[in-house]
């Protein structure tokens, strides 16, 4: 009897006390997610909206008044599409980068703009060699609103420095040689 | 006096002998160890996990690649906001490439591109032997104790304790010591595995640090290969491209 009960104790105790982190872990590594596919596409979709309370008694309120026409609230949403894609065959490989927005508020009236931010085609026939031509966005520097030698790219957006940037036409050639 | 300092002579370099045979015996041990880690050119994939004291895990994909003795690659695969990301080691000079940066940035051996116990020279590790000589040796039971000195000031860490398994001459566990004598971490490298091609190496290696208290670092191996690279792979140029050598 004392036995049994000492023998559901012990089945009770080892219930409750948790077993610590690690003593069953195991971890493992399955490569076939990150095998070099011929295409890739990826890409997000994302919705917002907002209100703005104005501060009617501001100077900026009273200079942009006529524009506001005399409201104190204004409704915004918008939504934007990024899709990016990939494809490699042999030597060759072609990518692309496509920006959608649509946006509304209560003073202006619906803005929709799609375009390509890059459409590239590229040739690399070996390391040492690889031709570009297309539209295509450079980035040059760590800057965070502003990169000083960034020459050949649009400027920031300062509320959203990340966010992908519309590129240029032009034909990149890279050779090294050794 | 003269016989004595013959006599002198003779032990002294006898002694020197026996030491330069016992440098060379471990120096030999170390290339092997670099050898069965990896060969001298080659590409593998790598995660790393980096888990917290309370159990968080944050993981990342590597494919690597390594030409000779001090060029080495590293590009990230996962997770998705880290992937196209890479960093480059020449000798003792890192760089990191960011694809919305564009411009590389230099990086030290010891920050860490992934947080975490690894740093940077543990994820971009050249041959022990091309960073470290080996100091003494000494044989014990079932390994060979190696005590490795770093060969400049430029190196992580600068010295090593390494037991070396005598079965398969491969390391299981290095102390890392910074010159002040302090134990920077703990490397357990486990799980013995074939990779074909004659590469039998741990496929698993573990670090914890005194410095990171319960914090912990796994890298596991796969798909290690011989494979030689151009030397133009190895530039500054060529990081945005490195995905394409898959």
């Amino acid at each position: 009897m004392i036995k049994e009960r000492l023998t559901r104790a012990v089945w009770v105790v080892s219930l409750l006390v948790p077993l610590p982190v690690n003593a069953a872990e195991e971890f493992s590594f399955d490569m076939s997610s990150y095998e070099k596919r011929s295409h890739e596409l990826g890409g997000y979709v994302e919705f917002l909206a907002d209100r703005q309370w104005l501060n009617t008694d501001s100077g900026a309120y009273q200079l942009a008044e006529e524009l506001l026409q005399n409201r104190n609230i204004i409704n915004h949403q918008s939504a934007v599409i990024e899709l990016t894609g990939k494809y490699n065959r042999e030597n060759w490989q072609g990518f692309f980068n496509l920006h959608a927005l649509s946006e509304k508020d209560s003073v202006n009236s619906r803005d929709e703009d799609s375009q390509f931010y890059e459409a590239v085609l590229a040739y690399k026939p070996d390391p040492g060699m690889t031709a570009e031509l297309g539209k295509r966005a450079l980035r040059w520097g760590k800057g965070y609103a502003w990169n000083p030698v960034g020459f050949v790219e649009r400027s920031k957006n300062p509320d959203e420095p990340d966010l992908s940037r519309e590129g240029y036409t032009m034909l990149v050639m890279d050779i090294t040689g050794s | 006096m003269n016989k004595k300092a013959g006599q002198w002579l003779a032990s002294t370099a006898g002694l020197l002998f026996c030491f330069s045979v016992m440098a060379q015996t471990g120096q030999d041990i170390l290339l092997k160890v670099d050898r069965n880690l990896q060969p001298e050119s080659y590409e593998m994939y790598r995660k790393l996990i980096n888990i917290e004291p309370d159990g968080t895990r944050k993981e990342f994909v590597l494919y690597t690649i390594k030409k000779g003795q001090e060029k080495m690659i590293a590009l990230f695969l996962d997770p998705p906001s880290e992937k196209g990301r890479s960093t480059l080691r020449l000798g003792e000079n890192m760089w990191l490439y960011i694809p919305n940066v564009g411009k590389p940035l230099r990086i030290t051996s010891l920050q860490s591109v992934v947080g975490g116990v690894f740093n940077n020279s543990d994820i971009l590790r050249l041959d022990y032997s091309t960073e470290y000589n080996v100091q003494s040796y000494t044989t014990e039971k079932d390994s060979h104790l190696l005590e490795l000195k770093a060969k400049d000031n430029t190196v992580a860490y600068d010295r090593l304790k390494m037991w070396v398994d005598k079965k398969n001459m491969v390391p299981i566990r290095i102390e890392a010591y910074a010159a002040s004598g302090l134990l920077i971490k703990t490397l357990h490298y486990s799980k013995i595995t074939d990779f074909g091609d004659g590469i039998v190496r741990p496929a698993m290696l573990q670090t914890d640090s005194p410095l990171y208290k319960n914090y912990k670092s796994v890298m596991l191996f796969s798909k290690i290969k011989k494979r030689n690279f151009a030397d133009e792979v190895f530039t500054l140029n060529y990081l945005p491209r490195v995905e394409s050598l898959r």
